[in-house]
């Protein structure tokens, strides 16, 4: 800055040709008049070259999705003494603000008006909602956006927040999937077409129509993994569509149907191998900071549980409040970060419980550390919450879902898995499909049902999940309506509840290893 | 006028020049005090009392000068921000302006609190034309608005956030004002050099629908020359059941006794092209460009001498002249279609709406405005994916390289037709 402006005062020259008197004087006051013009120049220049803080970037749509996946601070969305009920209005400028925070730039969270109009929401401070309390760090803030309409009171209309190209829209669900809301995303899979290629054609009707293309098995997927919830033109006349375009496909959905293909099209390229071993568990992984993932919930769950008493004979009954409180801190402690249990306030609305204090439940005693938490939960579940709904955990992305049991089954609820099959396929030849069907007629008491050993390893091995992954499991092509399998080249692809994946993983590592010692 | 006066002068303005933003800003600021007194008498009084005065009298017209400089830049700020007479406002330049980041015109409104729609657009008509530098206006279409019962714009009222200025653009929050409204719902256009506010109903109307060429040279997608050719044999190879098409008088090509073909109508041609892709293997749906002309030629040439190979000969010789890659765009258009439709309406999946084909790299579609744009963001992302990926092949020769078969090949099953109903 003073190097720039020494040369700003040099460059200006005094008047090279002299003059006398009073003139002499006038011009070198002026001169010095013109270095301290000069001065403030550039001093006013260099200000306006530095933004000043309340200066902002045009946010785009790149610059919005990085921000929702940032790790979300605490969130502590509560009934304070002097405000009777938390509105809608409160909850959106508390989390705009948390974002606009944490992003560096602003991010608004703006009503859909007039399709909440259309549903009778004229002013969001009519809106009640639920407290949330979120710990930090553990969730992003695409999370938390999804969570948060999830605890509205009175769902009626069912919300969504909707990220947009500069903002992010309050919307209802009807609308979100609306066609004047869908978008076209070009998804570049040569990648996983060249596999395709290399793996073969897929055979028999189950894995495919007879001659499909490579694309075509790849369109017939992600169909497959995201229907019946998710409206396609090409099977229900109205919707999204996929077009190809070279190796690329174009795909047109709604914002959070496209978020599920991209998770698909990510397990697609990292698989769930048979061969892996868990690696043992680190409880302490420092200070909470990281975000929460599936493994690390799945590995909490299968951690064994302290020894705890809650409620006793003859005293006053515990409730649910009280239990999933004690769970949390008891899984947090064990797992070195914050572990917390969703409740899930849609369905259990829809069962009439609209607190948690109202689900009195037996006492319960964990006597020994034998019991993993996920065993402990499932036997509070079964047998101290009550029969009526039946309630029910499963480990979710980043918390544990607490819920309904009938809700796991939802089309909403189910999860996708991709596994390598590659050399379980090639060891499953037709000696082995037939001793292992000979081996499944004898088990099976009574003995009618069976798999045929004739048909080809990839029709063989879903049969062999659809009949015995896991008993009571609903499937697709079977029942009309629950899970879907599919084989994508190598890799299967498995669309089911949690605990018929749980189910469905063991018997493909059993498998794999039997055909192993074959 | 004494030589260190001119000097001065000459000195202030050159340095001022440098620093235009410095010289608005200080214009903007001695307006609002100075901009009565200074006139062209003032300043040359001022400048007459310094010739024969002291000091005093000429410190004061240093500041006269400076007073001077500052008015002068004060003058040009005023012309900079009044319509340019000779500035043709163009519908290029309102989208330009349109996607300009907001200014600071908003954050004084509250989120809660509904604004009679014609208030926001003038302030964004003024912000927008100061920013821009030309006049912007937006001109409610009163013949649609009056058809659904709105006599101005002031009777429609929005709420506007107050957005940090620069964050988002014009068109952002004026979108998200007109998309508040219901019944009707209103929408905007650029058209004519001007901003129409209308109903979303008077900007989708087919009288509104506007022509504009996309140069997609590069996007379409290619297949190789000589996979046409080895497709083209293996489906002669193949014994095509043609006699099922041929017995069919309506699909059978007439050959003039010149020996050229004549043109079907578009109804036979529709059947024709369904009872070949039937009986087909599809392999002459992906040659392009005049492949049905080439196979009617084929035909009749078989019907006429019923010497299939050297029909198919024939062939093979045309498809060699082909250049190295066949644009496959009937299928480019089919996902532009499939990925438009709906919200868009076509002509030929809804029997209105807009038009679209090709020719020579370019792409002329007739739709609407929103449609244009729809259109434009599509090309878009296809641009980006063809930067990174190359020109896309199609998938057809993917899946006959890997054997796969054509029996279920789907998709790319649009034709495009011309302004006259004719297919081409």
């Amino acid at each position: 800055m003073i190097n720039h402006l020494d040369m700003t005062l040099t460059s200006i020259p005094a008047p090279s040709q002299p003059v006398s008197g009073t003139g002499a004087l006038v011009a070198r006051a002026v001169h010095l008049l013109v270095f301290l013009v000069a001065i403030v120049c550039q001093q006013s220049q260099a200000m306006a070259q530095e933004p000043p803080e309340s200066q902002h970037v045009l946010v785009t749509r790149e610059m919005l999705e990085a921000a929702l996946d940032l790790p979300c601070p605490e969130v502590s969305l509560l009934r304070t003494p002097d405000r009777k009920k938390l509105s809608l209005a409160v909850c959106l400028d508390y989390l705009s603000n948390l974002m606009s925070d944490a992003a560096g730039f602003p991010v608004y969270l703006l009503p859909d008006r007039a399709e909440l109009e259309l549903d009778g929401i004229s002013d969001l401070n009519d809106i009640e909602m639920r407290p949330l309390k979120i710990p930090a760090g553990t969730h992003t803030f695409r999370d938390v956006l999804s969570i948060m309409p999830q605890h509205e009171l009175e769902r009626d209309p069912e919300l969504r927040l909707l990220p947009r190209e500069r903002y992010i829209l309050l919307t209802t669900a009807i609308a979100a999937e609306l066609d004047e809301n869908m978008e076209s995303h070009v998804y570049d899979i040569a990648d996983l077409l060249k596999t395709l290629r290399t793996d073969g054609p897929p055979e028999g009707l189950r894995t495919g129509p007879v001659g499909a293309s490579t694309a075509d098995l790849f369109i017939q997927t992600v169909h497959d993994m995201t229907s019946p919830r998710t409206r396609w033109f090409d099977i229900d006349g109205e919707g999204g569509r996929i077009s190809k375009f070279g190796d690329s496909m174009v795909i047109r959905q709604d914002y959070f149907t496209l978020q599920t293909i991209q998770q698909l099209l990510t397990k697609l390229r990292h698989p769930v191998s048979l061969d892996s071993q868990q690696p043992r568990f680190a409880p302490r992984r420092g200070n909470g900071s990281t975000l929460n993932t599936r493994d690390m919930i799945e590995r909490v769950w299968n951690l064994p549980s302290p020894i705890f008493q809650l409620g006793n004979q003859g005293g006053p009954r515990p409730d649910a409040d009280q239990f999933l409180k004690l769970m949390e801190r008891h899984m947090s402690e064990a797992a070195g970060f914050p572990v917390s249990i969703r409740v899930d306030w849609p369905e259990l609305d829809i069962d009439g419980v609209r607190s948690l204090r109202e689900i009195s439940m037996r006492p319960i005693l964990v006597a020994s550390t034998t019991s993993s938490f996920g065993e402990v939960l499932g036997f509070a579940a079964t047998n101290c919450l009550g029969s009526r709904p039946i309630f029910g955990f499963i480990p979710r992305e980043r918390d544990i879902l607490f819920s309904t049991r009938t809700a796991f089954e939802w089309d909403e609820n189910l999860e996708i898995a991709v596994y390598d099959v590659e050399q379980l396929l090639k060891r499953l030849d037709a000696t082995t499909r037939q001793r292992l069907s000979n081996s499944i007629r004898i088990i099976n008491v009574d003995n009618s049902s069976g798999l045929d050993a004739g048909s080809g390893a990839r029709t063989f091995l879903i049969h062999l999940i659809q009949d015995y992954g896991r008993a009571g499991s609903r499937w697709f092509d079977i029942n009309g309506e629950g899970g879907r399998i599919s084989i994508f080249g190598s890799k299967l692809v498995i669309r089911q509840t949690w605990s018929a994946q749980q189910s469905i993983r063991r018997l493909l590592q059993q498998l794999n290893v039997v055909t192993q010692t074959d | 006028m004494p030589f260190w006066f001119v000097h001065v002068v000459g000195r202030l303005v050159t340095l001022l020049s440098h620093f235009p933003v410095l010289s608005l800003r200080c214009a903007t600021t001695f307006s609002r005090t100075v901009r009565g007194i200074l006139t062209a008498n003032v300043l040359r009084h001022l400048f007459a009392r310094t010739r024969g005065n002291g000091p005093p009298v000429q410190g004061l017209s240093v500041i006269a000068v400076i007073i001077a400089a500052a008015g002068s830049a004060l003058v040009a700020q005023d012309i900079v921000l009044q319509p340019k007479a000779d500035v043709k406002v163009t519908s290029q330049l309102l989208e330009v302006a349109l996607d300009q980041p907001i200014g600071d015109v908003t954050s004084n409104w509250n989120a809660d609190e509904a604004v009679p729609l014609q208030e926001l657009l003038d302030v964004f008509a003024s912000s927008l034309s100061e920013s821009a530098g030309y006049g912007i206006r937006f001109v409610p279409d009163t013949d649609e608005l009056e058809l659904d019962g709105i006599a101005a714009l002031d009777e429609v009222t929005v709420h506007v956030p107050p957005f940090a200025a620069g964050t988002v653009t014009y068109r952002d929050a004026l979108t998200l004002a007109l998309d508040e409204t219901a019944d009707p719902e209103l929408a905007y256009c650029v058209r004519g050099g001007r901003i129409l506010i209308s109903t979303r109903t008077g900007i989708d109307l087919d009288e509104a629908l506007e022509l504009r060429v996309y140069d997609v040279n590069g996007l379409v997608p290619v297949v190789p020359r000589d996979l046409v050719i080895k497709l083209f044999r293996e489906a002669v190879e193949r014994r095509i059941r043609l006699g099922q098409l041929l017995d069919d008088r309506s699909v059978r090509p007439r050959v003039s006794k010149a020996g050229t073909v004549k043109p079907l109508s578009a109804e036979t041609f529709r059947k024709g092209v369904s009872q070949a892709q039937a009986v087909l293997p599809t392999p002459l749906v992906i040659v392009d460009q005049g492949w049905f002309e080439q196979a009617q030629l084929a035909l009749a040439q078989m019907v006429a001498r019923k010497e299939q190979q050297q029909a198919t000969q024939i062939q093979l010789e045309k498809l060699r002249q082909m250049p190295e890659a066949i644009p496959h765009e009937r299928a480019f258009l089919a996902l532009i279609i499939d990925q438009t439709s709906p919200p868009l309406r076509w002509y030929w999946i809804d029997g209105e709406g807009g038009k679209i084909t090709m020719s020579g790299g370019q792409m002329f579609v007739t739709q609407s405005y929103s449609g244009h744009r729809m259109i434009s963001e599509l090309l878009h992302r296809l641009a980006l994916d063809v930067a990174e990926n190359g020109v896309p092949v199609t998938e057809a020769a993917a899946a006959f390289e890997s054997g796969l078969g054509f029996q279920n090949n789907r998709g790319s099953g649009m034709y495009s037709v011309d302004a006259d109903g004719r297919i081409k």
